[in-house]
């Protein structure tokens, strides 16, 4: 009986064998119960009453507490809760949320008044003292400190309940858009003074959904707020599963067993476009992948060397390798597309073995070049790491990879011992200043979590005066001369924008991402 | 036997004691800062980085914090809060240790039922077709790694034949792959554990008398035969078990499963010191109970045992 057994599954593992290496998208079994409503996008569609969606999310949100989030995902489910004094719309353009209106009085103060009547999910009433308590308390935690530093916390008025008074330390270039993220959403005083320890499990917000449940390792559920203060939510539940697994994110989405699947692997991107019932979306999101030089090891303090490395490096062909042609762009500075304040004119270095050999010699190395490439070990990363080996043996450099677990990694890179290594960094403000003062301003290093640690006067003073730069136009002329200085002293080597992905099932509409990696369920509704 | 019981409980106190001692310490000599990475690969900043050292108690001598994880888990039953999710560890065992619990009973069961069948049958018609076909199959199961099994079963049964969904864990038809996944490899070492046991027995002259009396095939085989051949396929089947206490990591991981293997390794990832105390000590207990059930077992099985067991 068993050898049946066992030929039956043999039989079918064949069969899957074959069905997976065909690459076939097969023709699910319900195919022709709904003829002709692929790809209609017109007007006919009918609304449908499915008002579930389930999510296929990459890994465990970190809180429920806004102000401890810091991966996209959390900030997600996060902002879906909760809802911060101003926004950004899908084109990234910032707009009134809790603050219906608000002006700038002088260089430091900045006045809101808040809308009335929006209720938290208790029933209390949003007043300007939770403004104030929110901010208050997102500048003692430590994930949502760095939002709150401009902000001066002994500054604050509220001259009625439903005004605000917001003043910075110095003038701040960005402070409207710092107010966007969602670290700094409102949460209720009082829910949140009663119950400190529970924000995370029963967490009180202003938005279009109410937290129903987090079951840890399985999933997230979200409900609709019907006394929402903007247009009410068209989902009634959605359900964020956490399938950390990549492939079976794939799986799940193509089996329809979710409604939308995030974070997708880029070699099933051309796979998820055939299948017709799914719809594969791509978006610029304001990541830049790169390859970080530690410039305070010995070799790579020599500007000639981080250069020849530039020169030897065939980064057309790594990008398409790893990140293939649909899931990523070319990168020419550290500023993603789309950010204001970003050098558009510059190039990527041209892959030149000779001249990296050049350079490389007048550096004083002949060959005996030796550089650690030092990473988190997953199977990326490591192609990463080969295919750099091979390339920049062609120029006598000889490089040792050193594969680490997350934990490591972090603590290595936090005492800058890495030499070279992977990143990725986010512009969460969608503002130029904020990522590259992370990125190269001197007081960065390490810790800071600069990967590049490098210190130039000019650079600092460029980046500090920029920020307290009211005027657009001049501080983007310093952004953009950061950039050029970057370049030309190699920091990194630029890998790609990669896109974000989310697959959809077919019947999914009113989706409007936002490039920081933000969706907002409440547009999205289902038809026919 | 329950003096016997009673001592192997108590036992369990040091144990315990001595587990927590050697994970605490390893975790603390690891490198790597929860507080850092909690943080993310792009840095905080200084200051974030001691004001969650302070929140998480790392500042406090190693001491301190071992004694403090003893005193609270004896005097409270209070195992710490989870750095990432906040929620109390116990909270987090208590949702993942379940579905551990769940998936190691049916597929070992399923690997029982299978794998003891086979082998029988295997032994009794050794070097028969059915033997060797078997037993190919065994060493396919054995060899083949879960993941990738796994990857194929979802392609058709959730993909291709729409029978089963992928993955979660919410109700019986969820747990049906998973447990076949792990139920087929766990068959094969069973299997060939079952066959050789039962080849040892089946020469035996007990097993010629009981025939000579006329006893049918079938109480020969299961009744003289099995019974004798039981003590080490109760080892293996207990050795499964109890290995499947701490999860089945990658299974876990491909059926995006809650238990505990994956919650286990996340958590050593982002050093969440509580959560990987925690789990480690219930995973210790878990496997500890299950060799004392397979001690008792070994005491049907085979009575001579049981005047041992004092």
């Amino acid at each position: 009986m068993k050898t049946k057994v066992n030929r039956f599954i043999t039989a079918l593992l064949v069969m899957a064998m074959f069905f997976a290496l065909t690459g076939c998208s097969g023709t699910p079994a319900d195919d022709t119960n709904e003829p002709g409503t692929q790809g209609a996008s017109t007007g006919e569609e009918i609304v449908s009453s499915k008002d579930t969606m389930t999510v296929a999310i990459d890994r465990e949100p970190q809180s429920m507490d806004p102000t401890a989030t810091n991966i996209s995902i959390t900030c997600t489910i996060v902002s879906q809760i909760f809802d911060t004094l101003l926004d950004f719309d899908p084109d990234m353009n910032i707009i009134p949320s809790l603050a219906e209106s608000y002006e700038q009085i002088d260089d430091v103060t900045y006045k809101f008044n808040l809308r009335k009547g929006v209720k938290f999910h208790n029933g209390e009433e949003l007043k300007a003292s939770d403004v104030v308590f929110s901010l208050k308390r997102a500048n003692e935690k430590p994930v949502s400190r760095a939002y709150t530093q401009e902000i001066d916390m002994e500054g604050f008025e509220t001259p009625d309940d439903y005004t605000v008074i917001i003043r910075t330390k110095e003038p701040y270039a960005a402070f409207y858009q710092s107010l966007c993220v969602s670290r700094l959403s409102i949460v209720n005083e009082k829910a949140t003074l009663e119950a400190e320890n529970d924000v995370n499990s029963n967490p009180v917000g202003t938005g279009p959904f109410k937290f129903a449940s987090w079951t840890a390792g399985d999933n997230v559920t979200i409900e609709r707020n019907d006394d929402y203060w903007g247009e009410t939510a068209k989902l009634k539940q959605v359900v964020f599963r956490i399938i950390t697994e990549q492939s079976s994110r794939v799986v799940e989405i193509e089996s329809g067993g979710v409604d939308a699947a995030l974070v997708l692997p880029a070699v099933d991107y051309e796979r998820l476009e055939d299948n017709e019932d799914i719809d594969l979306e791509l978006y610029t999101s304001h990541y830049v992948r790169y390859i970080a030089f530690n410039t305070t090891q010995d070799s790579l303090a020599d500007k000639r060397v981080r250069q020849a490395l530039n020169y030897a490096t065939d980064i057309d062909t790594i990008r398409d390798v790893l990140y293939t042609e649909k899931g990523a762009q070319k990168a020419t500075t550290p500023v993603p597309p789309g950010i204001e304040g970003r050098h558009e004119d510059l190039a990527q270095y041209d892959y030149n073995p000779e001249k990296a050999k050049e350079l490389l010699k007048e550096a004083g190395y002949d060959n005996d070049l030796e550089i650690s490439f030092t990473y988190l070990g997953n199977t990326t990363n490591t192609l990463m790491g080969e295919m750099l080996q091979e390339q920049w043996k062609d120029v006598g450099v000889i490089l040792t990879l050193n594969p680490l677990e997350s934990g490591a990694l972090t603590e290595n890179a936090n005492n800058m011992r890495q030499e070279v290594m992977p990143v990725r960094s986010a512009y969460s403000i969608g503002e130029a200043g904020e990522g590259l003062m992370k990125l190269f301003h001197s007081s960065n290093h390490g810790p800071g979590g600069s990967r590049v640690n490098y210190t130039n006067p000019r650079v600092d003073e460029l980046l500090e005066t920029a920020k307290v730069t009211m005027d657009e136009n001049e501080r983007n002329e310093m952004y953009r001369e950061v950039q050029e200085i970057v370049h030309d002293e190699a920091l990194m080597i630029y890998l790609c924008y990669e896109y974000t992905s989310v697959a959809l099932g077919s019947k999914v509409r009113g989706f409007n991402p936002i490039p920081t990696e933000r969706i907002d369920y409440s547009t999205i509704y289902f038809v026919e | 036997m329950l003096k016997y019981i009673i001592r192997r409980v108590l036992m369990l106190i040091p144990v315990m004691l001595g587990v927590s001692l050697v994970v605490f310490t390893l975790m603390y000599i690891t490198p790597g800062n929860p507080a850092e990475i909690l943080l993310g690969e792009e840095g905080g900043s200084k200051e974030a980085i001691e004001l969650l050292e302070e929140e998480m108690g790392l500042n406090d001598p190693y001491i301190v914090r071992f004694g403090r994880f003893i005193w609270n888990l004896v005097s409270k039953g209070d195992l710490g809060t989870c750095y990432a999710t906040r929620q109390p560890v116990s909270q987090r065992i208590a949702q993942t240790f379940p579905n551990t619990l769940k998936l190691a009973g049916l597929s070992v069961g399923l690997a029982v039922v299978i794998g003891v069948v086979l082998g029988i049958v295997s032994a009794v018609k050794q070097y028969s077709i059915f033997d060797n076909v078997a037993m190919a199959l065994a060493m396919l199961g054995t060899s083949m790694p879960n993941f990738w099994q796994g990857l194929l079963l979802m392609i058709l049964f959730s993909i291709h034949l729409q029978w089963l969904p992928a993955s979660g864990f919410s109700s019986f038809k969820h747990m049906i792959l998973p447990a076949v996944t792990i139920g087929t490899s766990s068959a094969a070492v069973i299997a060939r554990m079952t066959r050789s046991s039962m080849l040892e027995v089946i020469r035996q002259d007990y097993i010629s008398t009981a025939r000579a009396k006329g006893q049918s095939e079938i109480v020969v085989i299961l009744r003289h035969a099995l019974k004798n051949a039981l003590i080490p396929i109760i080892t293996t089947v207990g050795i499964r078990f109890g290995v499947m206490m701490g999860g089945a990591v990658l299974t876990e991981s491909i059926f995006a499963i809650p238990g505990i293997g994956k919650m286990m390794v996340d958590a050593i990832k982002a050093r969440n010191y509580p959560v990987v105390q925690g789990g480690v000590l219930v995973i210790a207990l878990a496997f500890s109970v299950v060799n004392l059930i397979v001690d008792i077992l070994y005491a049907f099985a085979d009575p001579r045992l049981k005047s041992q067991y004092r």
